[in-house]
């Protein structure tokens, strides 16, 4: 599924929660933050994904934003700082339902979800939307 | 006599102006007797003096016998009884009071007084740094004592292993079932295979009962959700010509894919979903299903029929505590309540036309035993299908702690639920913002007497000697929304006889020396 599919798919169901796009500019910011953090940056077709929603919800899974400035869309950079500021790891945290986090993983160079307590994992994929589509649970 | 006065007043000055003023109370306090110097509390009471704070007091008297001994002895005597009555006369309240004190004082000597976003809150978060640390007793109570000011309790669990039962929760909760491609039952396989074939010899009902008492579906029908769609998932197994004999034999993985290709519902004209559908049926009285004025199945899960129950029971006092979280809306509220009637707690996709609500307080249900912990439910006196009841579950606020904090901080003199003037108060507003909502997922793995830290991302099972910390909801507690929580009587003593039962608690080995643990040493197991 390409970005335009899942775009419209997202637009339909009307019981997804949207914001409003990214800027450029809020994106780079991010990704220096993260990178002066020594934190990874946001990959490359998730930024794309951030450029149409800069934030999504589905019944209180969510998926991250930038620069958000609401609770409702938790900031990526935020959230990331918090759980990963003492850790020495190829993840960045996109996302997150109940009981998982949707991570990518820079050393396997895919889309992974797994559990927050033990990191068993549920999903591991290059389809950025099928990984989205599997935390917003639809 | 004026120019004694005034020579008074020169003689005076330098002490005054060695008086500081208290940033919060805004009283005035000399540095050189400064509540860490001179063991003075916040309250004004005196700490206990420790035994060392005298010891060279002793030593050098006993080292000049020769200089009116019986006047030093005499003196030593009373001090050690004056420090004797001041411990005793600690009372709890100091004992609170030096909790924040101590944990308090330092933040706003390293921050000033510009309070950073905390998540949850400094003071907890540094507790639990102590605590995770050396796993002491000491630090167990000083983190349970603050957590209990906030409506919470320091559980500790021993580890066990997940099983089948958590994803069937899972399922059941959210009311949505993935479809699985792999890891079939070699039999269940054959049918993914070829469908084809096995639906074009269809059996009867009747013939399943029986083997699905023996399968994995007896467990799976323990949750009445499950229990609900029974009969409709016979007439499927039938209708497609499923082999009845190999239901014993069929794997969760297998059941979801039937339930998949054969259960779920169709949103009918909605949006076409990708990877989740759902499963359960509102039912009517008559057991029948209910449907909306375009034809479409209405459905429900675990999760929307406790929230429509919260909202039922405890309405009003929702209404009446989100209304005290500052800048709160009475549209976004009553709107909240209303979406909650139906079974959602989700206000996202109304901020479009709503963005007057984006610095509304965003709300979801969570578990209080969490689902990965379904073998601790037996123990309890509880049954498979509670841990997706409202009494396991607790309505809180959520979403980043950090916006939260800016807000709040912003309009902590507009609180109607703190004293504008009380120092401990604007502290309390400012350090515990959101934090409820973020306690929950502080569970903290022990093992040996230490904290045992994986790398982010990489899988450890648990191990059945390890004991998990967790910060949960306190006895009674059903909703916590900034630092408050609506409390009911009824589920105090349902929690109390089963939750919050001290038999429970695992019998653990304690450190009661602080040592570096392999957190603070750095170490990651791998």
């Amino acid at each position: 599924m390409n970005l335009e599919q899942f775009i419209d798919i997202i637009d339909q169901n009307e019981e997804i929660g949207k914001n409003d796009a990214a800027t450029d500019v809020q994106i780079g910011i991010a990704n220096i933050k993260l990178r002066k953090n020594g934190l990874n940056e946001v990959p490359g077709d998730f930024a794309m994904l951030l450029k149409k929603y800069n934030g999504l919800s589905c019944d209180g899974n969510v998926i991250f934003g930038v620069d958000t400035k609401t609770m409702f869309f938790p900031d990526l950079v935020e959230f990331n700082m918090d759980i990963l500021k003492n850790e020495e790891t190829s993840c960045i945290i996109l996302g997150q339902d109940e009981e998982n986090f949707l991570i990518y993983d820079y050393d396997v160079k895919k889309y992974r979800i797994i559990e927050h307590g033990d990191f068993e994992e549920k999903v591991k994929t290059d389809d950025l939307f099928y990984a989205v589509a599997w935390i917003l649970k639809i | 006599m004026g120019t004694m006065d005034l020579n008074k007043l020169k003689k005076d000055a330098p002490k005054r102006q060695a008086m500081r003023q208290d940033p919060g109370t805004g009283k005035r306090y000399d540095s050189h007797y400064h509540n860490k110097q001179t063991n003075v509390s916040e309250t004004g009471t005196k700490k206990p003096v420790a035994a060392e704070e005298i010891k060279p007091y002793v030593q050098q008297s006993e080292q000049q016998p020769s200089v009116s001994s019986s006047n030093i002895s005499k003196k030593i005597a009373e001090t050690k009884e004056k420090i004797s009555k001041q411990n005793t006369a600690y009372t709890e309240e100091n004992e609170q009071s030096q909790i924040l004190h101590e944990e308090i004082n330092p933040l706003f000597a390293e921050e000033g007084y510009e309070l950073q976003r905390s998540k949850p809150s400094k003071i907890i978060h540094r507790l639990f740094q102590k605590f995770r640390a050396s796993f002491s007793k000491e630090d167990e109570d000083k983190l349970a004592h603050a957590l209990q000011r906030n409506s919470c309790r320091l559980a500790l669990y021993k580890a066990g292993k997940k099983d089948e039962k958590k994803e069937i929760a899972d399922i059941v909760f959210c009311g949505e079932i993935s479809r699985p491609w792999k890891g079939f039952s070699f039999e269940y396989q054959k049918v993914v295979n070829y469908p084809y074939k096995y639906a074009k010899t269809p059996r009867k009902e009747e013939e399943y009962p029986e083997f699905l008492q023996k399968s994995l579906w007896a467990v799976m029908r323990q949750f009445p959700e499950f229990a609900s769609i029974e009969k409709k998932v016979i007439s499927k197994m039938a209708q497609a010509g499923i082999p009845p004999e190999i239901l014993p034999g069929m794997k969760l993985v297998d059941f979801k894919r039937f339930l998949f290709d054969h259960c779920s519902i169709d949103a009918g004209g909605k949006e076409k979903n990708i990877s989740f559908k759902r499963l359960f049926p509102q039912l009517d009285e008559n057991g029948n299903e209910k449907r909306s004025d375009n034809g479409n199945i209405l459905t429900t899960s675990a999760k929307r029929a406790a929230t429509i129950e919260f909202v039922e029971k405890y309405g009003d006092q929702f209404k009446a505590l989100m209304m005290k979280q500052p800048h709160a809306r009475s549209d976004y509220v009553d709107a909240l309540i209303e979406e909650m009637k139906r079974g959602n707690t989700d206000m996202t996709r109304y901020l479009s036309s709503h963005p007057e609500w984006k610095d509304q307080t965003a709300v979801n249900l969570h578990h209080i035993i969490a689902k990965k912990d379904l073998f601790l439910l037996p123990r309890m006196g509880l049954q498979l299908k509670d841990i997706n009841q409202l009494p396991n579950l607790c309505m809180m606020d959520c979403g980043t702690v950090g916006m939260m904090s800016k807000v709040l901080s912003e309009s902590a003199e507009r609180s109607q639920s703190v004293k504008k003037d009380s120092w401990i108060g604007k502290i309390k507003q400012k350090l515990l913002a959101g934090s409820h909502g973020e306690m929950h997922n502080h569970d903290t793995t022990f093992e040996n007497g230490q904290m045992v830290r994986t790398k982010f991302g990489k899988y450890v099972q648990s191990d059945e000697n390890q004991v998990i910390a967790r910060v949960e909801p306190a006895a009674g507690v059903v909703c916590m929304i900034g630092f408050e929580a609506i409390i009911d009587e009824d589920r105090r003593k349902f929690d109390l006889e089963h939750r919050c039962r001290p038999d429970l608690y695992p019998e653990i080995e304690r450190n009661n020396v602080r040592q570096q643990t392999e957190y603070q040493q750095g170490v990651v197991r791998q």
